[in-house]
């Protein structure tokens, strides 16, 4: 026993030991990069989600670069886009999602990429780049790959779900959790009806405001950022969110089950970018590297739960990160996956209207 | 003299004017406009948000708003001027204490005061718990995400401004008008009916207005404690700020309930004799 315990604490120094040199060796590019800055210039505004660049990450690059983080965190992308219009020159980088770039790219609020200054650009895994709101990867870094999933408590329900489609059966009467996100929810039942997420003919779309008024009645809390507790309050046994929920909920209740829909997957990017009036857009871009390093991009993964844009990545997650379904999409569905697009004037209008008459 | 208290009156004006006035004009002003191609407005006057509020989609969700502030707003009537009678014949001593127990629990932040409700109310909530350990029941009652937990939220959160005014017109009331109703031969329920409650109307109309306005705006109640399959007028404008980025369309949504403020107010100051405020 004593042997076994003496071994296990020699492998975990040994590991411990091991990132910590390489982690050392991503510090050290960073510092490097940062000794040519001049003193007043080493300072990284970031403005993200609470936690979405984590506490850990950012302790430790300020460590090794000599670099100040200032960390604002920011409720939802809409704010976010306010903020950043209303007072220009705050932020230096900003972690946020595809639609809202495609709105900033539009905007002319963005600043190009240094790619020279991006030492890990290598690292980008390739199938989340070129996307509509960067075709030429001009501007952005992907960050992390956003799915939602279906996830049901296998102890209360009479079969198994593998799509969308089951989310209608009457047992979920009062029993599903949504989250609170117009697009994906209303791509549920676009694609149980084997639509694309951005159908705009007017006629498919009555079909589709059909098919949600069918699911009305199953709906018991539609909730964007704390959905998984309703699963863990007893309040629904089966709902569709995001992976990182997805993973709290589990911690709680074991006999939760997650569920890649047959029907197909979507899928978001959220990425990295600096605007156009950054006062720090070096040292922004030194933390953009610093991220995208193999081994910090892991750590930074398996903190957050979100599934990662990162090649490198792969080496560093461990057994059990790489294993868990909630996080870790199998390449191959992600290809098939469909992504949200922004509409125009007219569908964006009938979508609002559907989801104001699901919702009420 | 004139003068002199038209000076005194200057910061209130500017601050109205600043804080007040302004920000509305500027609602109204961008309800007239078209929305931007990718946010915010594009300076094209149009009524097109006007003509939108008539449709049945948004009628059902302001009755329903209305129906929701109604009932809370009794509900909280119902608790409220028992509670300021109990309170207004009590000693000094016990008044003040009793005020402050009403009041601390609102220096706390109203979300967080929400999130306790939902740990008490779900199906593995507290009460659940208890009931089942009592052998009460034998399956969770689902309490959370009803409309029955939103009327309890908001009329929750809106009983001190029922309790306040009407305890503040109690007080004012001279006890010798009661007691000059009784000399001259009222039982209990006529001396209540002719002195109290007319007595007591400014007071109550007061409450209702101060609690049944906000009542129609508080979107995260509805999201919390129903779930958000309630859709209100506050949870509506809400969306419109930030998930449709329609802001014209959401600032004619505001300039709808600033209208439906004022028609509350002036029923109130017919009724009750009072525009809402005269009691502080």
């Amino acid at each position: 026993m004593k042997r076994i315990l003496a071994l296990m604490l020699a492998l975990l120094l040994l590991m411990g030991g091991g990132a910590l040199a390489d982690m050392q060796s991503a510090g050290e590019e960073a510092r490097a990069q940062a000794d040519k800055l001049d003193e007043k210039e080493r300072v990284v505004n970031v403005f993200t989600w609470t936690y979405y660049i984590p506490d850990e990450v950012v302790a430790a690059f300020e460590d090794a670069s000599g670099i100040r983080v200032n960390y604002t965190p920011f409720s939802d992308n809409e704010s976010m886009l306010s903020r950043v219009q209303s007072t220009p020159g705050q932020f230096d980088l900003i972690a946020c999602s595809d639609y809202i770039i495609d709105i900033m790219r539009g905007s002319d609020l963005l600043a190009p990429l240094d790619r020279d200054a991006l030492t890990n650009w290598g690292n980008i895994d390739p199938g989340c780049q070129s996307q509509y709101y960067d075709p030429d990867n001009e501007y952005t870094v992907p960050y992390t790959v956003t799915v939602p999933l279906i996830v049901y408590d296998t102890a209360a329900v009479s079969e198994p779900i593998t799509g969308y489609a089951d989310l209608w059966r009457d047992e979920f009467k009062g029993n599903l959790v949504l989250i609170d996100d117009m697009r994906n929810v209303i791509g549920m039942a676009e694609k149980k009806l084997g639509l694309s997420l951005n159908e705009t003919d007017p006629s498919k779309l009555d079909q589709v405001r059909a098919e949600l008024n069918a699911l009305k009645d199953n709906v018991v809390v539609f909730n964007a950022d704390t959905p998984h507790n309703a699963l863990i309050g007893g309040d629904a046994v089966a709902g569709l969110m995001f992976g990182s929920q997805i993973v709290a909920a589990q911690e709680e209740i074991s006999t939760l089950e997650v569920v890649y829909p047959k029907e197909g997957l979507a899928f978001g990017i959220d990425c990295l970018v600096v605007p156009k009036d950054a006062p720090h857009m070096d040292a922004a871009q030194i933390l953009i590297n610093y991220l995208l390093d193999g081994e910090v991009s892991a750590w930074a993964s398996a903190l957050i739960n979100y599934g990662s844009c990162n090649t490198a990545a792969a080496a560093y997650m461990s057994e059990e990160f790489k294993a868990d379904k909630s996080v870790n999409v199998p390449s191959e569905l992600l290809a098939s996956a469909e992504m949200i697009r922004p509409l125009d004037g007219d569908a964006e209008r009938l979508y609002d209207e559907i989801w104001t008459e699901f919702k009420n | 003299m004139r003068g002199k208290r038209g000076l005194s009156a200057l910061p209130l004006c500017l601050w109205t004017c600043a804080f007040v006035f302004l920000p509305l004009l500027y609602v109204l002003f961008i309800s007239f406009l078209e929305k931007g191609e990718y946010f915010g407005v594009s300076r094209v006057f149009t009524l097109d948000n006007y003509a939108r509020l008539f449709s049945p989609l948004y009628a059902g969700i302001l009755l329903n708003s209305l129906k929701i502030a109604l009932e809370s707003t009794l509900l909280s009537l119902l608790i409220g001027y028992p509670f300021a009678w109990f309170m207004a014949n009590k000693p000094p001593k016990t008044r003040s204490l009793i005020m402050v127990l009403i009041v601390i629990p609102f220096w706390t932040s109203a979300l967080m005061r929400t999130y306790g409700w939902m740990i008490l109310l779900r199906n593995r909530g507290l009460i659940n718990a208890a009931l089942m350990a009592l052998g009460v029941i034998e399956k969770p009652i689902r309490m959370l995400n009803t409309s029955g937990a939103v009327l309890l939220g908001t009329a929750y959160s809106m009983l001190p401004f029922m309790i306040l005014p009407i305890y503040s017109s109690m007080e004012k009331l001279d006890p010798a008008l009661r007691e000059a109703a009784r000399d001259l031969g009222a039982g209990p329920l006529r001396s209540f009916l002719s002195v109290v409650l007319p007595e007591t109307l400014p007071g109550v109309m007061s409450g209702l207005a101060m609690t049944f306005v906000p009542s129609t705006g508080m979107f995260f109640i509805s999201d919390l404690l129903g779930g958000g399959t309630n859709m209100l007028l506050g949870n509506l404008i809400n969306n419109q700020l930030t998930v449709s980025r329609d802001w014209p369309f959401g600032a004619a949504l505001s300039i709808l309930m600033v209208g439906m403020t004022f028609c509350v107010m002036s029923l109130c100051r017919r009724v009750g004799g009072t525009d809402g405020t005269e009691v502080f």
